[in-house]
């Protein structure tokens, strides 16, 4: 095996120094995640209980309270936010500019998607829910579950260089939006009524494009090194010495839900447990954890990377 | 220490396994729970004025208060009473409403403590400091026998998520 490592960041591929004989790739992929509040109509039922000891020690059946039942009502509201506060470009390419839009009300919902950017700098192509190649949705609404954070990308066809662009993302709730505090009644499921959340159901996000002559040449780097501990304490690569590999993820530019992925080198095996990320331990398994290891190779998430910044990952393997 | 001979009737709903429904018709112990919000009003004279009203609409987020309110309408007295809140589903325990004892609580429903007595097992090994959020029960225990006629009030802060 004698692949570079690989970084890739918001579809734009680099290639580090060739420094080790294995892979390590860095790749952008959509990610989700949900949050859990009770559902609208819920019906939560409280009841108390007395007891009494009997004189013998023993405890007499429990007296029930009167039952007490509140209808959860339907709570409506959005949240946007941008992946990046400020997102370098080059001039004159096409862009996708990525959003996160969660539903942070207690009930499924659609929202309506609206996008602002200067017309004469920026072609507005679409918004896609599938991934910065995605195609654009004919009708610019999401539906999304209760609490269900989506990431969609707004494209833009090629962008004009100038001072820094905004590009503003807006959703709208279509059940209702308004007034903080206005109730339909009885208009959620179950008969619950439904409110209209603090932040009105609706809510926008902005991302400043600016031009950086050196914008995709070097957004994102990884540089893979390795420590070998042979069993008689030598740093010899033989049969049952510890291979140590540090990879050095360096963002010299923003970067959207990076992910960092590095197969094991065939002839070696995994050590269970040595992942870590900024010296920080991720669990091999599939769970809620930035990472893990697959079996195959190590997966570390390292999420939207605001800034100029550096991510350390590193794990072991054992040379069979 | 003088105790009730003979609990009288609460006995007799001991001796018979009465169906649940019959289980709560009036003894001599009575309980009753009723859920209330905070509401704000502003006074004329620009304070704001908190009390608690019966909760009808509610949000995830609310914060409500449970009362629980018994009485020993017997003629004897009653010994080792206790009042058990199982916390339902969608709310969450916050802390002892002003005023009220502080109850003892529970993670399982079986050990009963003081909140920052408990302690919670991690998946990993170890253990970690027992949060509100993670009771599960809450419960007060008289100490001393509820006399003839006597009764009061407990009451504690739940969030609904």
């Amino acid at each position: 095996m004698h692949d570079n490592p690989v970084v890739r960041t918001n579809a734009l591929r680099f290639y580090s120094p060739l420094t080790l004989a294995l892979s390590g790739a860095l790749v952008v992929s959509p990610a989700v995640r949900a949050q859990t509040a009770t559902p609208a109509g819920t019906v939560i039922t409280n009841v108390a209980r007395l007891n009494v000891a009997a004189p013998d020690g023993s405890t007499a059946p429990a007296i029930d309270s009167n039952r007490v039942s509140l209808t959860l009502a339907q709570l409506v509201d959005v949240a946007v936010t941008a992946a990046l506060a400020t997102q370098p470009v080059v001039a004159d390419s096409a862009t996708a500019v990525a959003f996160d839009v969660t539903n942070t009300g207690n009930a499924d919902d659609d929202f309506a998607l609206s996008v602002e950017v200067d017309g004469a700098r920026a072609t507005y192509r679409g918004i896609s829910v599938g991934g910065a190649d995605g195609a654009p949705l004919a009708t610019p609404v999401v539906r999304l579950r209760a609490g269900e954070r989506r990431r969609v990308h707004v494209l833009l066809g090629p962008v004009a260089a100038g001072d820094p662009l905004p590009v503003r993302l807006a959703a709208i709730a279509q059940s209702a939006s308004g007034t903080p505090g206005t109730v339909t009644p009885g208009a959620g499921p179950n008969g619950a009524d439904l409110i209209v959340g603090s932040g009105g159901a609706r809510a926008e996000a902005v991302t400043l494009l600016t031009f950086d002559a050196a914008a995709g040449s070097d957004a994102a780097m990884l540089e893979k090194s390795q420590s070998v501990r042979a069993p008689d304490g030598s740093t010899r690569a033989v049969s049952g010495a510890v291979v140590t590999y540090r990879l050095v993820a360096r963002f010299t530019a923003p970067a959207v839900a990076a992910l960092v992925e590095d197969a094991v080198p065939t002839g070696t095996r995994y050590v269970a447990g040595s992942l870590s990320v900024d010296a920080r331990a991720i669990s091999d398994a599939d769970d809620d954890d930035a990472g893990g290891f697959d079996g195959a190779a190590i997966r570390v998430a390292l999420g939207d990377v605001p800034a100029a910044a550096t991510r350390t990952i590193q794990f072991q393997v054992i040379i069979q | 220490m003088s105790r009730s001979p003979v609990p009288l009737a609460a006995v007799a709903l001991a001796a018979i396994a009465l169906p649940a429904a019959v289980a709560a018709a009036p003894g001599p112990l009575q309980i009753s729970s009723r859920v209330m919000v905070e509401t704000r009003a502003r006074a004329a004279d620009g304070t704001t004025r908190v009390a608690l009203a019966p909760a009808r609409r509610v949000v995830p987020g609310d914060r409500i208060t449970v009362v629980l309110a018994y009485r020993n309408t017997g003629t004897q007295p009653l010994a080792g009473v206790t009042l058990d809140n199982p916390l339902p589903r969608g709310l969450t325990y916050h802390a002892p409403a002003p005023g009220s004892a502080a109850p003892a609580v529970s993670l399982d429903g079986r050990r009963y403590a003081a909140l920052d007595q408990l302690r919670v097992a991690l998946p990993g090994g170890g253990t970690r400091a027992a949060l509100p959020d993670d009771v599960t029960h809450v419960r007060w225990r008289l100490d001393r026998p509820l006399t003839a006629g006597g009764g009061g009030e407990f009451a504690f802060q739940a969030v609904l998520h």
